[in-house]
Parts: structure tokens; C-alpha cells; sequence
């Protein structure tokens, strides 16, 4: 270019230059506040766990129910609350109907862990928390439900379908070879035999006691045994019947629950709110195109909360 | 000197700055420039979403930075070849290479848009933001006509008529395509 740019020009573009780099500085100071950079190092807050949905272990629904929470995803974000200093409380804000027996029991024995470290966990229940959902609450210090939470279901199932009939309508038989008598228990081209029926109900006997175990642990001074028993029928109730129960300890919303855990961990009322397993738009987008909107349900060999 | 006697230039001395760059034809300095307003918009462009609480969209950023700077690179291409075939067409006059150092230096005010965004949406004036984002869209379409008409030395009124031709051409389709399914697609009984 000809000629040297004069005093006011270069005046000018320097000016420009600076505006550019303050912002440029600002964005990227956001970005890094935005993206948890530092987290461990900021001020005490209160961590957030949402539980939505299904709670199954990974890979075993994944594509054969509903949009739900992997356990195992949930037990990292809690292992992580439980290692960060700035974490002082956890609210799981559940929205689940329940899930795998195993499923609920793994992340309950996390929860337990998680308040060996004297942080206070919290339950708010969403629209849902019941039978596996319960389960989990039950590992935690304190239960906040809405009046009209639906929860309770405290009990076991374990479903098969009989396709016996069906299958001799389309000429459809099964030839199987087993090692064992049992080895073919559930299978769908037969009813249960007399043996079969006794073997499953005690196994889901068996879930059921785990299951009143957790619950009276859970609700231990609240409730005893006998009361639990009462209504550990599969009955699903509200939140307010619940709080009359005694299965649940506060009425409110989630902001309720947040106050409830601040003060339990000594916090500011204002202090800040981290959501540990927040939805990326990745899992939006791929929960969108996952194929259990058009595979039927399949719940063979699981016992499910 | 050549960044700063441009940027004020391409600013404030518009017209006779695009002529000296489409004779000298800095190819070089001129597509970095391009870049380098690519890549610091989309580094201010993270700072205006999570601004305006679209945190979800943060894993997506890396993505759209690096498509969105191949794109419009690509696009820079695009328009200097096909502004400069079709000039050469229309009016007999070529130069590509003029026609991409005057396209890409003219997209300097862009720098100023979304910079001037993000500052009006830190003090809580998006609206501000927004005047400004427009005023400078319209400034870089003047400066796009500009650089047809000093690169391949037109008038402007000819610039002007280069510049709508290929939306011209695209709005002519796309009636076309509508015309045709309206005719002949199916129709409601």
C-alpha cells in the first residue's frame, strides 16, 4: 500500500483493535465460566442429579424403553459430587416411575457412600417417584414432594408373555434344547409350570423383602415395618397421602427442596445451583433417534422396582 | 503497515481503497484477513450464546466454528468466480483474483457486528445490538458492490445488477419448482 497510515488513522484502528480484544477477552472469560472451567475451586454450591425416567442399567434398555437414566451415568455424577469441595449439598430431582431392581439398588448403595462424606442429599420429587424411583429417595436425608407427586408402588413384578397361542395360530414351534429343567424358565411358547411359579415368587418375594428393608431403612424413626407393610402393596399414592404416611417428609417444589438442602449444609440462601448431569444437545438430539418410539416394550428376565 | 492502512481503508476510505487492491491483488494477506474475521466472530459468537442462556448449543460450537469457517471460505471462492464469469459474460470485463482480495477484505466491517453485539448485550441492550448487527449487514453488502464495481470496473449501477442476478436466478427457480408442483404434484381432493 502507498504511504504511511497518519496519526489519526492509526488512532483509529488501534481503538478498533482494542474494542475487538476486550470482547474477544469478555466472550472467552464467559465461555470458561459457562463450561465449569476452575469447578472444584469456585464457591460452595448446592449439585443437582436428575433422574428422569426409566432408571435401567446401561445397555439393558437402551433401545427397548422409554427415554430414561442410565445407573451407571448417575453414579459418576454422584462419585463426582462426592469428590468436588465446592459441592456441599445434592438435590436428585426424580422423575422416575422406577426401573430395574438392580438399577435403583446400585445407585442407592452410591447414595449411601455419597453421605458417608456428611453432605446432605435431598429428594424432589417430580411428577413421579415411585416403586424403583422410591427406592432411591429412600437413600437419601430428607423426601420433598409435591401434593400431588404420584409415589409409593412399593413392590416387585416380574412379567412374561405366554405366546403359546399365538404361535400355533401362524404354525410357529420351538424346538428347544436344554441343559437344565429350568433352563428355559419364562420361555414364551409355554405356560410356567407349578414349579416354575413357586421358584419366580420367591425370587420376587425375595426383591420384595430387599425392597422393605430399604424402605424401613430409609424411613427408619419415621415408620415402622408394620406400617410399611401396611401399604407396600403396589398402591401408588400422592404426595400429600404420602406425607400423611410418613413416606415422605416435606411438601413442596424443587425450590423448597434446594432451601431445605442449603440450610442442612449451612449455605447461603443465594448460593449457586449446579446441575451435574444437565442434557447435552447431543443426548437430546440422539434421544430423538433412538428406536424405542417404534420397538414395542421388552421386559423378559428383568425384576423391576 | 498493509493491516492497518487496509482496515481503515476497507472502513472509511472505501471506494479508493478497493480500486488500489484490486490492481495490487494482495491474494495472501487478503484471505487471512478473511479468516481471521471468521474465526474471531465465531469466538465472539460463543460469548452472544451463552449470553442469551442458550448454554445447550455450547457442545455444538466447536462444530459450527469449524464448518461455519469452511463454509463461508468456500463461499468467498464461489462468489468471486461466479461474479467474475458472469461479469466477464455480461460485460466483458474479468478479475477473479481482484474480485477475491476486494470480496474478502470487504468482509472487514464484519468483525464490528457481532463485537458490537455481544458489548450492547453485556449492558442489557439488545436492541442496540441488534440496530447495530443490521447496519453493518448493509455495510458489507455496500462494500460486496463496491468491490464488483472497482475490481471489474464497472459502474455501480452494473455492479448493482451482478450482484441480484444470481438471486434473481435462484427466486426464478424456485417459482419454477413451486409453479411446477402446484401443476403437476399432488393436489388436494
Amino acid at each position: 500500500m502507498e504511504g504511511e497510515p497518519g496519526v489519526s488513522k492509526k488512532l483509529v484502528v488501534g481503538l478498533i483493535v482494542l474494542f475487538l480484544l476486550v470482547m474477544a477477552t469478555l466472550s472467552i472469560r464467559s465461555v470458561g465460566k459457562s463450561t465449569g472451567a476452575g469447578a472444584g475451586s469456585g464457591s460452595d454450591k448446592v449439585g443437582v442429579i436428575q433422574i428422569n425416567g426409566t432408571l435401567t442399567e446401561t445397555g439393558s434398555a437402551s433401545m427397548l424403553s422409554a427415554t430414561g437414566s442410565d445407573a451407571e451415568k448417575v453414579m459418576e455424577d454422584i462419585r463426582k459430587a462426592a469428590e468436588r469441595d465446592d459441592i456441599k449439598a445434592l438435590v436428585l430431582r426424580i422423575n422416575s416411575p422406577g426401573g430395574t431392581s438392580v438399577a435403583a439398588q446400585e445407585v442407592g448403595i452410591e447414595l449411601d457412600r455419597f453421605r458417608k462424606t456428611g453432605k446432605p442429599v435431598i429428594t424432589s420429587m417430580g411428577d413421579v417417584c415411585a416403586s424403583g424411583g422410591y427406592w432411591v429417595a429412600c437413600s437419601t436425608d430428607r423426601i420433598v414432594a409435591n401434593s400431588s407427586t404420584l409415589t409409593g408402588s412399593i413392590g416387585v413384578i416380574m412379567e412374561f408373555s405366554n405366546l403359546e397361542g399365538l404361535y400355533g395360530k401362524i404354525g410357529v414351534r420351538e424346538e428347544v434344547i436344554k441343559s437344565g429343567a429350568y433352563k428355559d424358565i419364562g420361555s414364551s411358547s409355554r405356560p410356567l409350570t407349578r414349579e416354575e411359579r413357586v421358584m419366580l415368587q420367591n425370587l420376587v418375594n425375595d426383591s420384595y423383602s430387599q425392597f422393605l428393608d430399604q424402605v424401613a431403612k430409609g424411613r427408619k424413626g419415621k415408620m415402622t415395618r408394620d406400617e410399611i407393610v401396611k401399604i407396600a402393596d403396589g398402591r401408588i399414592i400422592s404426595g400429600r397421602q404420602g406425607k400423611q404416611l410418613g413416606l415422605v417428609d416435606d411438601l413442596g417444589n424443587y425450590y423448597e427442596a434446594l432451601a431445605i438442602a442449603r440450610s442442612m449444609a449451612h449455605l447461603a440462601k443465594d448460593s449457586e445451583v449446579e446441575v451435574l448431569n444437565k442434557p447435552g444437545i447431543w443426548d437430546s438430539l440422539m434421544s430423538d433417534v433412538q428406536a424405542n418410539r417404534i420397538l414395542p416394550q421388552q421386559s423378559w428376565w428383568q425384576l423391576r422396582y | 503497515m498493509f493491516w492497518s492502512d487496509v482496515l481503515y481503508g476497507v472502513l472509511f476510505e472505501p471506494r479508493a481503497t478497493l480500486r488500489r487492491l484490486s490492481i495490487e491483488r494482495p491474494l495472501a494477506p487478503a484471505i487471512i484477513t478473511f479468516l481471521v474475521v471468521a474465526v474471531f466472530n465465531l469466538t465472539i459468537y460463543r460469548g452472544i450464546i451463552l449470553q442469551q442462556q442458550y448454554e445447550d448449543l455450547e457442545s455444538l460450537i466447536w462444530l459450527y466454528q469449524v464448518v461455519g469457517a469452511i463454509f463461508s471460505f468456500l463461499m468467498l471462492f464461489i462468489m468471486a468466480g461466479l461474479f467474475s464469469l458472469l461479469s466477464e459474460l455480461l460485460f466483458k470485463k474479468t478479475n477473479a483474483s481482484g474480485l477475491l482480495v476486494c470480496l474478502g477484505l470487504a468482509a472487514l466491517p464484519g468483525i464490528l457486528g457481532p463485537a458490537l453485539y455481544y458489548s450492547a448485550l453485556t449492558i442489557d441492550l439488545p436492541w442496540l445490538g441488534l440496530l447495530c448487527s443490521v447496519f453493518v449487514g448493509a455495510w458489507i453488502l455496500v462494500l460486496q458492490v463496491l468491490s464488483l464495481s472497482e475490481a471489474l470496473d464497472i459502474s455501480t449501477g452494473q455492479a448493482i445488477a451482478l450482484y441480484i442476478l444470481p438471486a434473481f436466478f435462484i427466486l426464478i427457480g424456485l417459482t419454477l419448482v413451486v409453479g411446477a408442483f402446484s401443476l403437476f404434484g399432488p393436489g388436494m381432493k
